[in-house]
Parts: structure tokens; sequence; C-alpha cells
């Protein structure tokens, strides 16, 4: 059953970041990858969807992500010494099914807990969008949209990868 | 050695000092409230907040008027979202309706209820004084405050520098997006107003990875401030053979805009690496052109960004930013500098982290007797040589120095001013 594939997949994802495993977790990602947080922001109109179509707080490509990456071992990335603790719980995930090709829609909701001790945790909450296509008998993301469940949230909330 | 005043500690944590603030601070000086380009339309509006206060920005038939969210019945805020279109503000609660001038247009029941005699028009939204320069709006609740000339002083000319260059003006690029902080808004107003010491080890990662190209050669910086509080950090590529040019923009567009450009602002802006800096009180401004994000983003590209610094409480801001583009730059062009600025100083960006982090540690590092006792040093620069010349002639106090805290000490003095302490 495609869901479980998924799910496994999706687990192991998280797994891999919650262990700061980052360059195992790169190896999962299309060379194409894009990662977007738009800004949801309040509307008038309830129909519309709240998700700005410009605005972003993160866009962020693989290659970029590797910079991210390359800078967690440097001893002057200040705002991850000390490592956060962080938890991805993963959930209500659905595959939407796709007229043709190999690329899958799913949809999941998470919840990500940061915690950066001495400091309470703090939590942010969000529904994902991700495309992710087959390879090598495996899977490969290929896109996540984070849409983000606060308008204003703090910067521990936005310093993860949801 | 000049010992300079600093703020206490207490400042930062005493709730009475930020209701203090609010009056004093927030409550006196002309506060940037938003963008022309935010709403280009009659009837367009963005909710905002200056200070403590929220308020709505909103284009009437009569242009731009700022006022208070806060329905003059009973209080209740009459607009609830990020940004809109509207002839009308309704309230809630008992329904008064406000135009989206401000005015009370419609009382529910009012023959009735309040007789024929009662005057809506001394019930219009509270109206904040406005005025704008470049496009950029700003508002004051002091009717005795001095206009936004005299309030801007010698920082006027570097605001023209700053905002002027492109004939055909700058523009927002989509809009607001916001934060939540850790720690005392004062601490960010003083780290952009000239700040070029904390670079090498609080942003060394950033240059460790190649954001700001080679950089071997030489730079020279300087700092200028105005007594009203006003500051600002420029600083140059100084080695032979850097081309006289502003980095990062299209050619159709850089071209025609320097040869209209006075030889002094032209002078001030071009071979600059970054110009950052404090419209006093709550104003950032930045502008730099980085190298490389990645490979979907390589190559010099020039952002703007504004921010607006909103205290939440003693140990919390609110930061706002804003993305500016010239207005005739391409389609393709904007895109990529909303992307370059997303990527350096968006919210979650992980070099804006950096500063972020260190906010944060001097939050918790505020402590309490000992703490009080321990004041923050400003010393920096007050007995270093001068370096080099600056390449321009300009107004406003220039400092011949790029590691000083002369900026900081502006801000400071500025605000024990009017916090009625001695500075
Ligand atoms: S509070 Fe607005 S109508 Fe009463
Ligand atoms: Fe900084």
């Amino acid at each position: 059953m495609i869901r479980l594939e998924i799910e496994d997949f999706l687990f192991h994802e998280a797994a891999l970041l919650d262990a700061g495993r980052y360059a195992e977790w790169l190896d999962l990602l299309h060379e194409d990858f894009l990662y977007r947080v738009p800004v949801p922001l309040a509307r008038e109109d309830p129909t519309q969807s709240p998700y700005d179509d410009v605005l972003e707080f993160a866009n962020e490509s693989k290659s970029f992500l590797e910079m991210r990456f390359r800078r967690i071992s440097s001893d002057f990335a200040w705002a991850e010494r000390p490592a956060a603790m962080v938890r991805h719980f993963v959930s209500n995930v659905r595959v939407i099914p796709q007229d043709e090709g190999d690329e899958l829609e799913v949809h999941t909701n998470v919840l990500v807990t940061r915690a950066r001790l001495p400091e309470q945790p703090v939590w942010a909450t969000a529904g994902r969008r991700d495309r992710i296509v087959r390879h090598d008998g495996g899977f490969l993301l290929r896109e996540r949209v984070v849409h983000l469940d606060a308008e204003v949230p703090t910067e521990s909330q936005l310093g993860v990868i949801f | 050695m000049t010992i300079t005043k600093a703020v206490p500690r207490s400042f930062y944590k005493d709730p009475a000092v930020l209701d203090r603030e609010l009056t004093e601070i927030f409550g006196r000086n002309w506060l940037y409230v938003g963008h022309e380009s935010e709403v280009p339309a009659v009837g367009d509006y963005v909710t905002r907040s200056m200070g403590g206060d929220p308020v709505i920005m909103a284009r009437g038939q009569e242009g731009i008027r700022v006022m208070l969210n806060s329905c003059t019945h009973r209080g209740t805020q009459v607009c609830k979202v990020a940004h809109g279109n509207t002839t009308t503000f309704r309230c809630g609660y008992h329904g008064w309706v406000f135009g989206n001038d401000g005015e009370l247009r419609g009382v529910p029941g009012r023959r009735a209820l309040y007789g024929p005699d009662f005057d809506l028009s001394r019930l219009g939204l509270r109206q904040a004084r406005v005025e704008t320069r470049h496009g950029l709006v700003f508002a004051t609740w002091d009717p005795d405050a001095p206009d936004l000339t005299a309030f801007l002083g010698d920082f006027g000319w570097y605001l023209d520098a700053f905002f002027g260059l492109f004939p055909g003006g700058m523009e927002v690029h989509g809009g607001i997006h916001r934060v939540n902080v850790r720690g005392n808004w004062k601490i960010h107003a003083e780290n952009f107003s000239g700040d070029g010491y904390h670079l090498q080890v609080a942003h060394r990662t950033m240059f460790e990875l190649g954001v700001m190209g080679d950089q071997a050669g030489t730079v020279e910086g300087f700092v200028v401030n105005d007594p009203s509080g006003h500051c600002l950090r420029s600083q140059y590529l100084a080695d032979e053979g850097v081309p006289e040019t502003v980095f990062g923009y299209e050619d159709h567009l850089l071209e025609p805009a320097l040869a209209a450009a006075d030889p002094e602002v032209r002078r001030f802006r071009e071979k600059t690496t970054v110009i950052h800096g404090l419209v006093y009180p709550n104003l950032l401004l930045i502008t730099t052109a980085p190298q490389y994000f990645g490979e979907d983003a390589s190559g010099p590209v020039a952002f703007t960004q504004l921010r607006v610094l909103t205290p939440i409480d003693q140990h919390h801001h609110e930061v706002a930013y804003w993305s500016l583009v010239p207005r005739d730059a391409s389609p393709e062009w904007k895109a990529k500098s909303y992307l370059y600025v997303t990527r350096q100083h968006g919210a979650a960006s992980y070099f804006e982290a950096d500063d972020l982090e260190n906010f944060r540690r001097i939050d918790a590092g505020l402590g309490a007797v000992a703490g009080e006792r321990t004041p923050y040093n400003y010393e920096l620069g007050l007995d270093a040589a001068e370096s080099g010349a600056p390449p321009w002639n300009g107004p406003g106090r220039i400092t011949r120095q790029d590691f000083t805290e002369a900026n900081q000490r502006t801000f400071v003095g500025r605000y024990l001013e009017q916090m009625g302490e001695r500075a």
C-alpha cells in the first residue's frame, strides 16, 4: 500500500532531521528540491488562502541547505550552540492521487518541538505539501511547502526545518 | 578617557520603563508606518503598530491616513486583518461604521437612541499626523512635534541618497512579514545603528561560506550620526580598480540613475559593500549586494530591507520586515532580490539567527543585583585614531573610523535625553 511506503519514507526523513544526520537527509532530496514557507496573513475573505503568493519566511534550495549544514559544524554558528533538540511528529498522511507521471503529492500535518537547553521547549504546528518522486526503488523529496499556523511566529519556532 | 553613560540594565527589563518609552519615545517621535506602494488604490489599507497603538494605514479619496484601530465607542478594534480594500470599517460590537478616511459615517439607531443633535464628526477614528518622504509614510501622535524634515535633520540627505537613487522610485515587494523575538527592542536598534564590530564574530560563518564573495580586499567603514538620534554606517571596497558603481542592479536601470545622480550621492553609494542604519527611534534600514546563496542564487544582487521594531513587552519585540525594490526593475530581478533578502535577512534565515541569538543572550544575561552594578561599556572608538577620508562630502557628524561606538553613543544619548535622564 502506497501510504505505508510513504509513511516509512517520511518517518525516516524526520528521524534523520531529529538526529542531526543532515548529510543523509540531503541524500533524500532531489537535485531541484525547494523548501518554501509562505507567510500566512489574516485576510478579509475567508475563502481566500491565507498563504501569501510572494512573501516567504524561507525559500531554500538543496545547495543553500548544504550551506546551512556546513555552517553548523563551525564554532561560530552561535544559534546552533548548544544545538537544539528537535522532534517531528508527523501525522494525517494523505497521498493525493495524480493523473499521470510518477510524482506523488503528499499532505501531512506536523507538530515540531524545539528545545535549546536550558530553555523550555517551544512547538509549532503546520501542514506540509510535499512532492515526492520515485527513485531507485525508493523516494526523493522534490518540494516541500510548509503552511505554518502562525502569522507572527517566534524566532525559535522558525529555527527548524519542518 | 571619557566615560560614556550607558542605559541602565534595568531599562531592559522594567515594565515601568517600557510604559514611559511608549509615551516619551513612541508617542513623541515620527514613526515609520509603511510605504505608499502598499496602498496603491483608493480603499487599500494595511494594519500596523505604532509602539503600543494598533493603527490602520489607508488610502482614502484625500490621500493616505493613519488612524487608531480602535472604535471611538468602546475601543474595539475595527479591523482584524493584515491588508485589504474597503470603503468602510464596521465595528463588530455595536455596529458603528467608519469610512476609510476614519470619519464616523453611521451609528445603528442613531436618531432614536442618541437624538437628532448627535454629532458624528467629533467621533471619527483618532488620526495621527502623516508625512511622507520617498514614499515612506511616517506618522506621529504629537501635535507639537516638528515637521518630518526638521525631525530628520541632516539625516534627510542620507534618506534621499538611500531611497532616491532610482528616478522611478522604489516600491515594496509583496508586503511585510513579522517575527516575535526575545530581547528588549533597544538591543536591536543599537545593533543596526552602526555595529561594524560584531560582523567578524557574530556573522563569521556568512563570510566563511562565501556569501559576500571573496572580499579579500581592503574595506573601509565610516559612521554618520545626527544629534536627534539617526545613525548610519557605510562600508566601501577601498582597493585600486574597484569599479565606480553601485553593485547588484540591472545595467538598464543603474546607468541612467547614476548619470542623473548628484555626484556626492554617487560617491556615497558607489563601491559600498553595505549601508545600514537607524532612523530614530525604531526604523532600521540596510542595503547590500550578496554574491552567493547557493547554485540558484549566485552573482551579486542588491536588496534593500526596512525593519520596524515594536516592543511586545520589556523582554520581547516584534520585527516587521519590508523588502524594497526599484519600481522600474524587471520582474525577474525583483524576485531575485527578494530571494536574496529572504536567505540573508528573512526572519527564518540562519544568518539572521546569528543576531537574534545574541539578542536572546543579552536578555538572558541581564541579571539583577550584580547585573545592575555592571553597566554596558560604550568606550569603543573614543580614543581611536582616524582611518581614511570618507569618499563623499555630506552633512551630519561623520566619524572617520569603522570600529567605533559613536552611533551607539548617539542612540543612547538621545534616548536618555528623551526619557528625561541626563545623558
Ligand atoms: S465598541 Fe464599536 S460600536 Fe460599540
Ligand atoms: Fe548583525
